[in-house]
């Protein structure tokens, strides 16, 4: 399948505060997200998710690399408004979309006139159904964002961005403000509207959790880069990163069970201040000396095709025997067990 | 250290029918309505519900430092036999040396304009009368011990020129300089990424073997609970509805809002089993309903629990919940559990 989005070498930078000097937030990040697919992007604050986000959103440029949208090379400053129509935003806070003045029918009938185009006397029935598509009671388009609980805000915001009928959603941290027995609808509410609209969902996300158990694949970033990408499933049963099994291992549970790995130690290091070879490696339990000369790049990790990790000791596939248990390689779970 | 003398089996901290109202005047029910816990000397209780449950200002009442507009209108809070609601003075007198606060902002608890290092001992300063140069040892023994790395470089700085990792062990430092018998913890983990409070976590677990603390934890994360406490108490509208040793909640709740959360917290080992969302939204002080207040979203409600009160019973093994009718949800935990 085509990818619906597909960025190549994708670098953001910024400026210090007093100019001294710049940053790569992104740093040459590579990622494709087919139609219809859940992609998880993870990693601590800093990690460059957000910056990244924001630059296929287009409010953040790219310094350098390119980036494909259905077919169509996004430009590098404005963008036409049939683009920015099919990549929609939400954002942590419900607030940054939703305009406290004004009820939520009122701002969905405008988008639904405007931007989408849709006749006159079909708005209200339009945006009837939009409140029915993100679980909301029709007597809501009446309410002023102040008068609705946190998770309902949330929807709302969710549904201006369907009004527009766009093709891809860029969710930042959509769930991570939100009560835990509310944010499982969110979560739910995700899922659904992939089955229901064929919806394309890039999901930005620090609780490792809740990405479990919505997309179906995740990518793994750490100071602008990905450092390992795969299948959900086999990402959380393989994590072959050093980091990525330092995150899994930091995620606190509710049963005492025994974790692999040993958690991330440190703090994410200074931007402008880059390691030697691999960024990871003053944080990183087993770097060698050859971890401070070169800069790992994504290769072929885990049990599966699709499976890449930057780390010069990843946990690899054994050649000529994919499918069958791995031994003696690392491979071996136990053999990691730490309780 | 001076402790108050004190029978053995009186509990270290008594919070007895406590009441607080925001904004009072109004027919408003009371956003605590009648909390009694007890923190006994060396044990650590977490106080886990949702935005609106009233456990923030549960903490900030025992410590005397509610917002404006709140104040406790019933209840005493005991600490060694001390009623600190109805003396002021001897809060004061325990602030920082007998009982010491963290919260989820290190900001709003250090001060921007002064050194890390005088913040981190003023309290202890001020109570052993300490020398300057004493003072600067026990801080620079402090901050070692709080996994501050170069400790004395650190101590230098401003807050500011900290990360929010950092930041927050100063707090904990500070917090804990005047070597406090009860530590109060409002959500210190939560605005950090996942590494670094599982760092934060274990320094915590560490410490409080160390120096024999008790903690009283409020937090919304059940997980956090399950890593760090020995009992919980579950609030919901101002009142606890569940209480008892962790594990055994945790894995066999007698309330349906505590499975209900349980339920809907995403596990990142496991993705058997759907994401339960709790149905409806958590009620504002406000629009408390009648009877049992979480009736209007319990899959196990009749019409008995419409009205009426519903006060915390103890159900044996130093268990207690306000649900009426527990056999129902343990009825429930099977049926789902066998289908």
């Amino acid at each position: 399948m085509a990818a619906l989005l597909e960025l190549n070498d994708v670098s953001v930078t910024f400026r210090s505060r007093r100019g001294s000097h710049e940053f790569r937030a992104v740093d040459r990040v590579s990622l494709a997200v087919s139609a219809g697919e859940i992609v998880g992007l993870v990693g601590e604050s800093g990690s460059g998710k957000s910056s990244l986000a924001r630059f296929i959103v287009g409010l953040n440029q790219a310094s350098a690399g390119t980036a494909v949208f259905d077919g169509v090379e996004l430009p590098g400053r404005t963008r036409p408004p049939e683009l920015r129509r099919r990549i929609q935003m939400v954002f942590q806070d419900p607030y940054s979309s939703l305009d406290p003045r004004m009820t939520i029918g009122q701002q969905l009938s405008e988008l639904l006139r405007v931007r989408a185009g849709v006749p006159r006397a079909q708005v209200s029935a339009r945006a009837r159904e939009l409140l029915e598509q993100v679980h909301l009671p029709a007597d809501l388009l009446r309410a002023r964002p102040r008068r609705m609980s946190g998770g309902q805000r949330q929807r709302a915001a969710i549904a201006k961005a369907l009004s527009v009928g766009p093709d891809l959603l860029v969710a930042d941290e959509p769930v991570s403000a939100l009560d835990v027995s509310v944010q499982a609808g969110i979560i739910k509410l995700f899922a659904e509207l992939r089955r229901s609209l064929g919806l394309t969902v890039l999901f930005i996300a620090h609780d490792l959790a809740v990405v479990r158990h919505l997309c179906d694949r995740v990518a793994v970033m750490y100071m602008g880069q990905i450092v390992e990408q795969a299948d959900t499933a086999e990402l959380f049963r393989n994590p072959s990163h050093p980091y990525t099994q330092g995150l899994l291992a930091a995620v606190p549970r509710l049963a005492s069970r025994p974790v692999r790995g040993t958690a991330v130690a440190g703090e994410p290091p200074d931007l402008s201040r880059l390691p030697s070879g691999c960024r990871f490696r003053p944080r990183c339990p087993i770097a060698r000396s050859l971890c401070e000369q070169e800069e790992p790049r994504l290769e072929a990790a885990g049990d599966d095709a699709g499976h890449t990790a930057a780390c010069h000791f990843k946990r690899v596939p054994v050649a000529g025997e994919a499918g069958t248990p791995a031994t003696g390689n690392g491979n071996d779970p136990s053999s990691r067990e730490v309780t | 250290m001076m402790q108050d003398p004190g029978p053995d089996d009186q509990p270290l901290l008594q919070v007895e029918d406590l009441h607080v109202t925001v904004n009072a005047g109004g027919a408003r029910p009371d956003a605590v309505d009648g909390i009694s816990l007890t923190v006994a000397s060396g044990e650590a209780v977490g106080l886990v519900g949702e935005s609106g449950s009233g456990k923030s200002l549960t903490l900030r009442a025992i410590l005397g430092l509610l917002p404006p507009g709140a104040s406790v209108t019933g209840g005493r809070v005991l600490y060694r036999g001390t009623d600190l609601i109805a003396d002021p003075r001897s809060l004061r007198r325990l602030r920082g040396t007998g009982i010491s606060m963290i919260f989820q902002e290190p900001m709003t608890a250090l001060s921007p304009v002064a050194r890390v290092g005088a913040q981190m001992i003023d309290a202890a300063r001020r109570h052993h009368g300490w020398s300057p140069h004493d003072a600067r040892r026990q801080a620079i023994r402090l901050a070692r011990q709080m996994g501050i790395p170069d400790a004395e470089a650190t101590l230098s700085l401003y807050p500011h020129e900290l990360s929010g990792g950092l930041r927050q062990r100063v707090m904990i430092a500070a917090a804990l300089a005047g070597e406090p018998a009860l530590l109060l913890c409002d959500e210190p983990t939560t605005a950090l990424d996942v590494t670094i409070q599982d760092q934060i976590i274990k320094l915590l677990t560490r410490l409080r073997d160390e120096l024999s603390m008790s903690m009283l934890y409020v937090t919304h994360d059940l997980a956090v609970v399950a890593q760090l406490c020995d009992r919980v108490e579950v609030m919901y509208a101002g009142r606890i509805i569940e209480s008892g040793p962790v594990t055994a909640t945790f894995s066999r709740p007698v309330h349906p809002y505590t499975m209900g959360l349980l339920r809907a917290t995403p596990d990142v080992d496991d993705v058997q089993g759907d994401l339960y969302a709790i149905p409806g939204y958590a009620p504002g002080v406000a629009d408390r309903p009648t009877g049992c207040p979480f009736h209007p979203r319990c899959p196990v409600a009749s019409p008995e629990c419409q009205s009426g009160s519903f006060p915390l019973l103890e159900v044996g093994d130093g268990r207690a919940t306000a649900c009426a009718f527990p056999e129902r949800v343990a009825r429930l935990a099977e049926t789902e559990v066998s289908s």
